[in-house]
């Protein structure tokens, strides 16, 4: 299925903070987005890699309709994101999702995994009772988890566990765009594997278009299609991960190169 | 100092609106002051309807409500019905015997809660923490009522403390030193049972703080670098309870007065809590309000207290991000 | 010669109301020589970090240790209270991994570091404990060493809060440095930039380190010798180039194989294969190796039975089926 249409197209986009300090009249003005244009196709897995504080969580939110640029336009599927209103918007807010570093630890204990899956459903009022059910049941075994779980609640679940619960729920609404906001850090080697893995799966399996926001270049190598490097609110580099590691242009993309821990060292890490 | 200002904005309000909650509340009340004399035959209609009027009871309530605001203004909170006095100059001597008590009580109920609560609260589980959590567990299911009661039928029973009021009958006689003394005899049976009463809540608070800030990763941290368990638990982790605590602190300003009005009256010390039940039993509308503006004062500034003491103890409020 | 730690057999249980104790560390032996790197590798809750608090008897009042810990020949299990105090800090220090949480939020950094010279150096005037803690902040990095003493540590980035923590760490001189995840937070470079000081400061100060991660390649960084731990045990133990290059457990293969390598290997394991399953419920005892439901090469004594410890290779440990155990 090849759609012409890119999922995400971005164009001149800017967005400036401004800090007051209480006492102070001096001013910060930060340049959170200092006029970003880029497009991301569908069904491909984009990365955004910078440090923190470069402006890359700005574009995610953004790209959600959560944050108002100053300066631009973002297009999803084709429609001017910012100019939507009432049904219209609705219907693309289910189709955009949002994972965040700490989504999993965040899920409200009070719940059971049933009551966390379908909340986006009771909330959009998708589907009866019965169909709601159907869904989580299907969307546990989707995640890889059984779906006898459901009466779970998130503290009886391992800190994997309560990953794939967290895309379980962003899956609920078929989204077509997946955002995941350092959907890694903090996690352990092993699960960040399992993750990968799962979103693949999911990937292969249905019309999903990724974007990834990390510090991880090595990681983002990994699972992106197309790596663009931020720096202070621009892209500084863009490319396929091949190219970065082979080639990188820009100074920002050689001092993340050179930050991977374990680079240099003479260890194969493995390769045996 | 934006901050400060508009805390002190918000506490305005909070007075205005309840002063209003009040007047409708007083109202909503079967019955008024000159009610009773209707019923006294030697009374004639006419002087009740006269005295009515004088009072200003025949008007609208709001327009009773802008001409009490307009007593407020000129310091003089309405008029007693029962005394024919402002009830500004009716209710200060009171108030000040009912903040001599809270305010020493509220003191004192601290100054024993926070060193007992961190002795607790460092000895988790231990034998020191049992019996104390124990106690003040026993101390709590008593009502503050039965607890002036049985302090009342102790000095009674003992003859330790002087019992009820504020002063003995031959006051006016004895000199200065002596005085105090007096005074200071009356006072021990009415603090004792308000700090009885508010001791088990406060020291509980502490203790329960004190276990989680000592459980927090900064002081593992600072236990990790060797500093000894004294700094740690006064300099380290009692200003990391501190920030619920102050606000307990000023939140227990205005229970503690709610809680003395009761040990007053059952203590006939001369404070608010004889004179509101007084008032409130004839009706007697304009002190009635004036009471609950002024325990409302109190809660207020008790919470703005606690405020001013969170912005200098929390370098996070009082500077914002770098 | 004489190692500057050793742990012997250290079991540590935490216990809770009404339920089976958690066994944390089922039997953890151990040692770290003078100015040597160990570091400790495992997922989350294999009890690592348990590990680092038990050296330092800062373990939470519900928990039962056994077991012995030698550090300088002393033991440090039945030590009094008072003395442990003047040994941490002073002797071993430890480094957590969020140092925004590890600090505290209301006092200024260049107290807290201060304060750390005054539990150790009770005859230091208060302006020798400044000039100390301004000369350990330029140790670690910083240039503005007066506007960093006055600030608190929100007014701070992670890697610089992380800094903090280093300095109060070493500013007692220790022999020997505990580092719990200490860049598990922070992004790629600016955790580059903590490996790098830490690299320094380890042979200027001359200190042993055990250093705690979940990452492989952090550890390739900084390890001389690595011990690989799941389910409360020591699994394997070499040096840094075996472990890492030919790991002999399949718990610590598996692990290596989801270290995001070099994209420019177009080989077959260029992928990520994450491990199937989770760790167990350190609640429950296995029966067998607690490694097998999740093992790729499990074999039918492993459900059956713990396997014990063997030595495949000269300075080696490991404990599997696979080579006799």
């Amino acid at each position: 299925m090849v759609t012409t249409e890119p999922v995400i197209r971005v164009q001149g986009l800017r967005k400036t903070y401004v800090h007051e300090r209480p006492f102070s009249r001096e001013k910060f003005v930060v340049r959170a987005l200092d006029g970003i244009d880029l497009v991301i196709s569908a069904g491909s897995s984009f990365a955004l890699v910078g440090e923190s504080g470069s402006g890359k969580s700005t574009l995610a939110l953004c790209m959600a309709r959560l944050e108002q640029p100053g300066e631009g336009r973002i297009w999803f599927e084709g429609q001017d994101l910012f100019r939507l209103s009432g049904p219209e918007l609705m219907r693309v807010r289910r189709h955009i999702q949002l994972i965040f570093q700490g989504t999993a630890a965040a899920l409200n204990p009070r719940f059971s995994a049933e009551e966390i899956i379908i909340e986006p459903l009771r909330i959009q009022s998708v589907g009866t009772r019965t169909e709601q059910r159907d869904r989580a049941v299907h969307l546990m075994e989707k995640v890889g988890l059984p779906p006898v779980w459901l009466s779970r609640r998130p503290h009886q679940f391992s800190g994997g566990q309560r990953q794939r619960l967290a895309i379980a729920r962003a899956l609920a609404l078929e989204p077509r765009l997946l955002i995941l906001d350092e959907a890694f850090t903090g996690l352990d080697l092993s699960i960040q594997a399992q993750m990968v893995a799962l979103l693949r799966d999911l990937q292969s399996r249905e019309n999903l278009t990724y974007v990834f926001i990390s510090h991880d270049l090595s990681l983002m190598a990994h699972v992106a299609d197309e790596i663009a490097i931020f720096d202070r609110g621009r892209i500084v580099e863009q490319g396929q991960p091949s190219r970065l590691f082979s080639n990188p242009c820009q100074p920002e993309t050689r001092a993340l190169l050179e930050a991977i821990p374990g680079r240099r060292s003479v260890l194969g890490l493995g390769q045996s | 100092m934006a901050y400060l200002l508009r805390r002190l904005l918000h506490g305005a309000l909070v007075l205005v609106g309840v002063s209003v909650l009040s007047f409708l509340f007083v109202q909503l009340a079967p019955g008024e002051f000159f009610s009773d004399m209707r019923l006294n035959p030697q009374v004639s209609p006419e002087t009740i309807r006269h005295l009515r009027a004088q009072y200003g009871l025949d008007r609208a309530l709001p327009i009773r409500y802008v001409r009490w605001a307009r007593s407020v203004a000129k310091g003089d909170w309405g008029y007693s019905f029962a005394y024919g006095l402002p009830v500004s100059k009716l209710i200060w001597s009171r108030a000040r015997n009912t903040l001599l008590l809270t305010i020493t009580s509220a003191l004192l109920a601290w100054l024993i809660s926070i060193p007992l609560g961190i002795y607790a609260a460092e000895r988790r589980d231990r034998w020191g923490d049992r019996v104390t959590v124990a106690g003040s567990s026993a101390l709590l299911t008593v009502p503050d009522l039965l607890l002036a009661l049985a302090l009342l039928i102790l000095a009674i029973r003992t003859n330790a403390f002087a019992a009820g009021g504020m002063t003995s009958p031959d006051f006016a006689e004895l000199g200065t030193v002596a005085k105090i003394k007096d005074v200071a005899a009356h006072f021990t049976l009415p603090l004792a049972a308000l700090v009885l009463g508010t001791l088990p809540i406060f020291f509980r608070h502490v203790r329960a703080g004190m276990i989680e800030a000592l459980a927090l990763p900064s002081i593992q941290s600072a236990r990790a670098h060797g500093i000894p368990r004294s700094r740690i638990l006064f300099r380290y982790a009692l200003p990391a309870a501190a920030n619920s605590l102050i606000s307990l602190f000023g939140f227990s300003i205005a229970t503690l007065l709610s809680a003395s009005l009761l040990v007053e009256v059952v203590m006939s010390w001369p404070g608010l809590g004889p004179m509101l039940l007084e008032a409130i039993l004839a009706r007697d509308l304009y002190v009635v309000i004036g009471a609950v503006m002024l325990s409302t004062f109190f809660l207020v500034a008790g919470n703005l207290v606690a405020d001013v003491l969170l912005y200098l103890s929390d370098p996070r409020i009082r500077r914002g991000p770098a | 010669m004489e190692p500057l730690l050793e742990v012997r057999d250290l079991h540590v249980d935490y216990l809770s109301d009404g339920m089976p104790p958690a066994q944390v560390l089922r039997g953890v032996s151990f040692t770290v020589s003078k100015n040597e790197a160990v570091g400790i590798l495992g997922e989350s809750g294999c009890g690592k970090s348990t590990l680092a608090l038990a050296i330092l008897r800062l373990l939470p009042s519900r928990s039962r240790l056994k077991g012995a810990i030698f550090y300088k020949s002393r033991e440090l299990t039945n030590l009094p209270e008072r003395e442990m105090e003047k040994l941490r800090g002073a002797e071993v220090s430890l480094i957590f991994q969020d140092a925004g949480s590890s600090l505290h939020p209301t006092l200024r950094v260049g107290t807290q570091i201060a304060d750390v010279a005054a539990a150790h150096h009770k005859d230091w005037s208060a302006r020798q404990r400044r000039e100390g803690a301004e000369a350990i902040l330029k140790e670690v990095g910083f240039d503005q060493v007066e506007r960093i003493y006055a600030s608190y540590p929100h007014q701070l980035s992670g890697g610089q809060q992380q800094r903090i923590a280093v300095a109060q760490a070493l500013i007692s001189g220790p022999s020997l440095l505990i580092a719990d995840e200490p860049t598990s937070s922070l992004d790629t470079t600016v955790q580059a930039e903590i490996l790098a000081l830490l690299k320094r400061l380890r042979r200027e100060h001359s200190l042993a380190l055990v250093f705690v991660s979940h990452n492989p390649a952090v550890l390739a960084e900084m390890a001389d010798r690595i011990l690989v731990v799941y389910a409360g045990q020591i699994v394997e133990e070499g040096s840094a180039q075996q472990v890492l290059n030919s790991p002999l457990h399949p718990f610590a293969l598996a692990l290596l194989r989801c270290v995001p390598k070099d994209v420019r290997h177009n080989g077959p394991d260029r992928l990520l294969s994450a491990i199937p399953g989770s760790p167990p419920d350190p609640a429950e005892t296995p029966a067998g190796c607690p490694f097998a439901p999740r093992c790729a090469e499990r074999m039918d004594v492993c459900g059956s039975r713990m396997p014990s410890e063997t030595r495949p290779e000269p300075d080696r440990k490991v404990r599997c089926f696979k080579y006799g155990g």
